[in-house]
Order: C-alpha cells, then structure tokens, then sequence
C-alpha cells in the first residue's frame, strides 16, 4: 500500500516538472546530491535545518568541495543549490511539506535556482487533509506551513510556461527510502 | 476607479484589439481541456456543492467567524485591524509604514489592495511600492489596468513586453519569454531583499486558528512573506472559514479552476509572526493582519446578493465567458471583472457602476456550469439590473431601443429588413401584428410595426378537437410571428400522434426579454396572464419550441407569481407539465421513430437555455441520430450564439463577434446542416450565415421530425413515427 503511494507521490511529483529520485540509503541520497551538484560547479550550497540528515549532506558536500554558505538571505542569494528536508509528501498532488517556521527553511528553498529536496518516504500521506491534519493536531502547529509542488512557475507572458520565476526553476526531490535489507537507515540512527 | 467611464467606446477599443483577441480566445480554448485534465478523478459537482454549502454556512455568521478570527490572530502574536471600508484599510497601512519609517514595500498579486487602491496612497505619502507578480509587474510598469484577473498582462506579447522592459528599465532586452522572465528575476531580487514592508491578499483566513493561507506560483509570495520585516495581509470578511478542514475542497477547486493545475507551486499558511533577518540580527517578524469589510457585511446579510459572498476569486467564470474573451477584464470589469465583478463592484464601490459593467452580461449561464462555489452569476447580474431599474428607470437598453432606434429609421428598418430577409421564402406581403416580438414589446404599447411572417402563427392555427389528450402548445414570439413553420411543425408531428393539440389564444410573450432589461413588473403581468391562459384547458401537456420560453413557464412563473398563492399553485401546475419540444417527442416517440434519411451529415448547436437551464441536450442529438442524421460533434457546441435575446440590440458589435465564432465552428465540420433548439439560435445563426454568404441549412429539431412526418405520408409506409 505505501509503496503504491509513493509510485503516485512521484508520478504527481514528476506532473508537476519536479525530477524524482530514490535512496535507498543516507550514504547513497549524499552521493547522488555531489553528483548532481557536479553540473554546476563551482558551486555554492546552502542547507536548512541541522538534523542528522542534514548534517550528513554537509559533511559529504564539504568532502566533495562545494562551498556551504552559512544561512542567511544575502549568502542564500549567492549560493546555487538550496538544501532542506521534508516532513511529508502528498501523493496526490506531488506536494512536498515542511514546517518552515524557521526562517532557514524558508531562505534555503525559495532564494536558490535549484532546490533539493530531502523526504524520508514514511512521510508520503495520500492526501492533503491528512497532511493537513497531521500538522495541525501536533501541540505545536506550525506558523509558517509551506507545501511546494514542482518548481517556480509563470505563465504571464503569452502564456508561455516558464520556469524559476522568482523561486527556484529546478527542484529536485530525493525519497528516501528504507525497504531494503535494513542497512537503507544507515544514517537515520546514531 | 473611474465611474465616468465610457463602457461602450472601450468594448469597441477592445473589439477591435487583434492581440487582445488572439491572447484571450488562445487562452479560453486550452484552459476547458487542461482543466478537465486537471480535475481528472475529482467529483466536481460533489465538490463544488460541498464548497457552496461550507460558505452558505459561513456567510451566515461571517462577523462570529471575524470575531473568532481575531481572537486566534491576536492570541498567535498577531496585529489585527478590523477595517470598516476602504480608506480606513489604507489609512491603517499608510500610518503603519510611515510610523516605521517604511520607503519600500513589495506586494504579491492582491484583488483587496486594488480594491481599497492602496498602491496609490502610499505612493502619494512617498513609498515606493513594487508589485512582484510578473504580470502584475508588467501592468505596473506600463502603467495599465489588469485585463485578466489571473493573468493580468494577457493582452500583451512578448515583443510588447521586452519593449517596455528596454524602455523602463534602460537596458537591452531580448523577446524571448525566458529572457523576459530572467530580466524579471534579476531586477525584482533587491526590491525583495531591501524591503521594509510585504503585502499580500490571502486565499482564506482560518477562524479556529487565526491562520491565512495564501496560493502562489511564481514563488514571490513566499519571498514577500519571508524577507520582509513586516508583513501586512489584507483580506476580505468573505475569506474566512471555520477551520483547517475547510481548507481542504479550497485547495481542491481553486487552482483547478483557476490556472488548471492541480495544485499550485507553492501554498503558504501563516499563522503568527515568524522570525526575519534584520541589521541587527534575527527577530520577530510584525505581522499585520487587516480585515476588510468595505461593504461585505452588508452583502453577506443581503437575501439575493449574499450569494455573491460564495465567490473564491478563482476566475472560471471568466475563463469560460464568451464576451469576457472578446473584451477581456479591462472593459468588461473594474477591479474585479466579469458578471460577478459586476456583482462585487456594485457592493464595494458603486451599485450603479456595477449595474453598468453587469450590462455585457449575455445571460448564456455558461458561467454556472463552471462555477466551483456554485454562484448563479447571471440571476445576480440580472437582480442588479431589476435592482436598479426599479430604482431608476429605464434602463440604458431599453433607452437605446426606444430613443435611438425607433427614431432612426435607418437603424430600425435595418433591424427589421434583415430579419424580414430571412422570413423571405414565407413572408409574400406585409402586415402589422399585434403583440411585437422581443424587446420591441415596450416599443408596442405605442404603435405597430410590420410583421416578420406573412400571417402569424396564431392566425394559421387551425383548430381541431381531434385526438387522444390533449397538448396546449405555447408557441412564444418568435414561432409565432417569426418562424410561424416551426409551431406549425411541432403541431404535425403531435397530430400524427393522436394528439389533440391547442393553442390557447390569450397567451403572449413569454416575458423573458422583459425580465432580462431587468423589468420584473412586465415579466409579472405576462406570467399571469399566460398562466391563466394556459391553464384554461387543463390541458396534459404544455409544449414549447422555445427553450427560453419553456424555462418562464417552468422555473420563472411559480417563483414570480409566489405572493398569490392561488395563482402559484396553478403555476406550479403549469410549471410540471410544461416540455420543450425536444424532450417531449423524445419521451413519447423514441421507440417509434425509424430512419428517414441516410446518414446525412448535421450538426447540433445547443441553446444557452435548453442546456443550462433546462439540462436538455442528448434527447434532440438521439432524436436526430435516430431519423438518420449523422451528427458531427461541432466545437463549443454549447456556447452561446450571441443571440441572447435583446443582447442583440444592446451590444451588436460583440453579439456579432460571437456569432462569428459560431459560425466558424459550424463551417468547420463541413456539415450541410445545423439543427437547433432554440427560434433565437436559429435566428441568428440563419441570418449569419446569409450575411456571410454561406448556403447551410438551418432548422429546429421540430421540422426534422415533421419532414419525417411528411416522408413517411408520402410514400405511404408505415407511420415513422
């Protein structure tokens, strides 16, 4: 069952122009973000939050020599890459979902060109009342609820579509998935 | 907001804007099929009553919702104003700014903040304000009005765009739109980074939670949001809903309906003050939430007008209307276009204003269809027309006829020449008859004018107590000094059914035409008088050729003759036994129809009242497969022919345009044939193609049954029928 939810998240996802790629581990989600960082170098990145995930990217992009800008809105103009995890995804809609109360969250996914994105595939929900509700039955609900579908987007000119208006023109989403031998946690356990 | 404006010399600017024109109609033709993409596996219809019945609900207790709203806001750190009208809204933000010494503020797209006119008051007081939508941008920089509620600079190309960004922006600029846009980017990035102040609308104000939620695309709302250190919201009282559940058919719907897209790119709901970036390091945010009732309270409490409160600004009814995609939102509109722009701006601004924009009305209902809150925008455009004639006078329209037209002789003959023209093969000699069709009715109280038909129906009825039940047939003005051959054709094939067909002689117009000039009285007084009539005979049946005139009968009568009960109740009577032709043949023939001719190829053009209002449109098509016609599916085969009753007078020049469009779309299936419904439809499509010089056949569903008919006599077969 929640493996036909996350083939529709990603169909929704992919519907909506974002590009959709599977883990199958921490150490594997950190090589491909250095690899798919490869095209733009020298590159610049900077990355919201500081979970363990997180902290892991950092690390293996460090390794790799991209540049990690501390976080705040004139360094997050400069960088390239925007780096931040996910809570959940919607599969309906192909909706990524995050509190984004912390300013952080907001700088690292809207100010980039590219934007990648983070979601641990336990976190896929069919639908957005039960994204919803999830989120606002938690003691803390958040102040600053972002859901982002695809990249930035206009049409206003001749209708044409086109992308990474003011937000970023590429998201890339990596679904985190651990159906494997049990080892796919590597990095999710201290 | 310019209340002097003359609406009849901008249409005729906007008609004659090729751009325009081609932007609009390129936009209407892809939005109804990516729409239907996008709502591939939704219940429309469920969820659309389920966002109608939500904001019924809310309606009725908008100002405890507001309370609760505030409460929650204020209670999650936020400021909240409630502001009674528009200058108090912008007066709040002027002072707010200057108070914190604010010089630049950026907007996302907001419909409220042009309402209250906010950007010019605070130009006025020196704040630089930089709208970040990039149409909106656009408008801004050349100094326009929106033309498209969701995308405002739609009456613009590329080569118009990059023009204006060399010219405004002093630098060179390629014609390409990612170019464009990539200029747009650049230059708006410091106005995001350097602002003191971001405004933006919301999508909807949660009341258990003193949240906004707000739906963007471009990714401008989440800057304006987050950059800023002070963030101002406006909404409207009509925003707010109960809680977080309600959220869920908004977010279903709306994108849908709006842009077609199933979600959009990014969806933001605030709840409270979050943390932004300063000189001197990270702080609180200020946000401002202004609640705006600038005439809302009063409409949420109006009995008819409150309906309008259910609107969620998402623009189908724009999107799917035909004069909207000729004109566009500048003309036909002012802040907020269209039939409800109509409605709201009669509330929020002016009701005569509004009364005047309402006026490009077709009445086509195509609206209705689409509407994901399901508001009946044509019956409010129309009760802001009755509103105002019963306030005013006549109305502009019938000023038009009664003042311009008779007078000029040119003009009136022209009307009539070309409708004589096309009663040609049966109108031998002029009469004069003695109720005139159509808006002339006001005229007809004063004088006669020359009959259309050689001899009206009424006279070439012939009588006959022959048959089983009976079946009283309303013929309506256009059968019955028109197109005489069209009641004469529903009578041969009622005949043939052992009918006993009457054609009770106290009847008149139907009174639609009346109603639709927004004169309720008129409609009243035939209602009656045709109930009666009507109901004289007791007869089993009512039928109609006309759709209109089946829609009087059947929902206009019981509802307008409520306040006497007796007569509702005879009304109400009428009401259940009345048919349009079609559905009545297809009920009581359909198995005993046979193939008359051989596959000939037609086409079917749907009337605006036969399928909207009266929900007919697959009897006709199965009676008309079933004499042998091979039906080829013509495009938009249910939009309006630009007939529309007086519309025709009112606004000939887009009547005409739409017409045009009827026309292409029939000539495009390369049909000899085009069957109809509707005496107007058929009208105006007959007459449009004689003007156009193209020879098709155009004929009611009726005369293809009674050909049958005669087909089946001739050769002295078996009845066909």
């Amino acid at each position: 069952m929640s493996g036909d939810l996350i083939e529709v998240f990603k169909e929704s996802a992919r519907a909506a122009l974002a590009e959709v790629n599977e883990s199958q581990s921490v150490s594997e989600l950190t090589a491909q973000i250095v690899c798919l960082l490869e095209d733009y170098r020298p590159v610049s990145a900077v990355v919201g939050g500081d979970g363990l995930i997180e902290r892991k990217v950092k690390e293996a992009l460090v390794a790799a020599g991209v540049e990690i800008l501390p976080v705040h809105k004139c360094s997050a103009e400069r960088a390239v890459v925007g780096i931040c995890c996910y809570e959940m995804g919607v599969a309906e809609t192909g909706t990524l979902v995050a509190d984004a109360s912390a300013y952080d969250a907001r700088l690292v996914s809207s100010l980039p060109p590219v934007h990648v994105a983070i979601l641990d595939s336990d976190g896929v929900v069919p639908d957005m009342a039960t994204a919803l509700s999830r989120m606002y039955m938690r003691p803390q609900p958040p102040a600053y609820l972002a859901m982002v579908t695809g990249p930035s987007r206009t049409a206003d000119i001749e209708r044409e579509l086109t992308l990474g208006v003011h937000g970023p023109g590429r998201l890339v989403v990596f679904l985190l998935k651990h159906d494997g031998d049990g080892g796919a946690r590597d990095g999710s356990q201290p | 907001m310019a209340v002097s404006r003359d609406l009849r010399a901008e249409a005729k600017r906007a008609l004659a804007d090729p751009v325009l024109f081609a932007a609009l109609h390129r936009f209407s033709e892809a939005y109804l099929p990516a729409r239907d993409e996008a709502l591939a596996g939704v219940a429309f219809e469920e969820l659309a009553e389920r966002i109608s019945a939500i904001r019924q609900h809310n309606i009725s207790r908008v100002c405890q919702l507001a309370d609760m709203f505030e409460q929650r806001a204020l209670e999650s750190g936020a400021c909240v104003y409630r502001a009674p009208d528009a200058a108090s809204a912008v007066e709040y933000v002027q002072k707010l700014a200057l108070e914190r010494g604010i010089r630049a503020v950026v907007k996302s797209k907001s419909m409220i903040s042009e309402e209250i006119g906010l950007n010019h008051a605070l130009a006025m007081s020196g704040i630089q304000v930089t709208e970040t939508d990039l149409g909106e941008w656009i408008i801004q920089l050349a100094g326009q009005r929106p033309s498209h509620m969701v995308m405002p600079a739609i009456h613009m190309t590329r080569e118009e765009v990059a023009r204006l960004f060399s010219d405004r922006l002093k630098i060179p600029v390629g014609t390409q739109v990612s170019e464009l846009v990539a200029v747009a980017r650049r230059q708006l990035r410091s106005h995001f980074l350097d602002a003191e102040m971001g405004i933006t609308g919301a999508n909807a104000a949660v009341a258990s939670t003193g949240s906004v939620l707000l739906l963007t695309n471009e990714g401008n709302g989440r800057l304006v949001t987050t950059l800023p250190p002070v963030h101002v919201v406006l909404v409207g009282y009509e925003k707010i809903v109960a809680d977080m559940d309600e959220i869920v058919p908004l977010l279903q719907v709306l994108p849908r309906s709006a842009t077609a897209q199933r979600i959009t790119s990014y969806v933001s709901i605030i709840t409270g003050p979050t943390e932004v970036e300063t000189r001197n390091g990270r702080k609180p945010k200020e946000l401002h939430i202004v609640l705006i009732d600038n005439g809302r309270v009063k409409m949420s409490k109006h009995p008819v007008f409150k309906e309008a409160m259910k609107c969620i600004r998402c623009s189908a009814c724009l999107n799917v209307c035909p004069v909207y995609r000729l004109i566009g939102g500048q003309v036909y509109g002012d802040v907020y276009a269209g039939g409800i722009g109509s409605v709201l701006t009669a509330f929020f601004h002016s009701k005569e204003y509004g009364a005047r924009i309402g006026e490009f009305c077709l009445g086509c209902r195509r609206c209705v269809q689409y509407c994901p809150a399901k508001v009946d925008i044509p019956e409010l455009v129309l009760a802001l027309r009755q509103e105002h004639v019963a306030a005013r006078g006549l109305p502009a329209t019938a000023n038009f006829i009664l003042r311009k037209v008779l007078p000029d002789k040119g003009l009136m003959h022209g009307l009539l020449r070309t409708a004589s023209r096309l009663q040609a093969p049966v109108t031998t000699r002029r009469g004069f008859i003695r109720h005139l069709p159509l808006v002339f009715h006001e005229v007809s109280r004063n004088m006669s004018l020359p009959a259309l038909a050689r001899q009206p129906f009424r006279d070439r009825f012939e009588h006959s107590s022959v048959g089983s039940e009976t079946v009283a047939l309303f013929a309506g003005c256009l059968v019955d000094f028109v197109y005489p051959e069209i009641g004469e054709a529903v009578v041969s094939v009622l005949r043939r059914l052992g009918l006993c067909v009457t054609f009770p002689e106290v009847q008149s117009c139907c009174g639609i035409p009346a109603y639709y000039l927004g004169d309720r009285k008129t409609l009243c007084m035939l209602a009656e008088q045709n109930v009666r009539a009507l109901a004289a005979s007791d007869p089993r049946w009512i039928v109609t050729a006309c759709p209109t005139c089946a829609v009087a009968l059947k929902k206009l009568y019981p509802e307008v003759l409520s306040p006497d009960a007796g007569l509702a109740l005879v009304a109400r009577t009428i009401s259940t036994r009345t048919w349009d032709f079609a559905s009545l043949a297809h009920r009581l023939i359909r198995d005993k129809m046979k193939p008359v001719v051989d596959g000939v190829p037609a086409t079917y053009h749907d009337s605006c009242h036969m399928k909207r209002s009266l929900g007919v449109s697959g009897e006709p098509r199965e009676i008309l497969r079933t004499l042998g016609y091979r039906l080829h599916e013509m495009k938009e085969s249910d939009v309006c022919c630009g007939f529309g009753g007086s519309y025709l007078l009112k606004h000939p020049g887009i009547s005409q345009r739409i017409m045009n469009r009827k026309l292409d779309c029939i000539k495009q299936t390369g049909v000899g044939t085009v069957f109809v419904d509707c005496p107007g439809c058929l009208l105006q499509i007959r007459g449009g193609l004689e003007r156009a010089g193209v020879y098709l056949r155009v004929e009611h569903t009726a005369q293809a049954l009674a050909a049958s008919v005669a087909v089946s006599e001739s050769k002295h077969k078996e009845c066909v029928i």
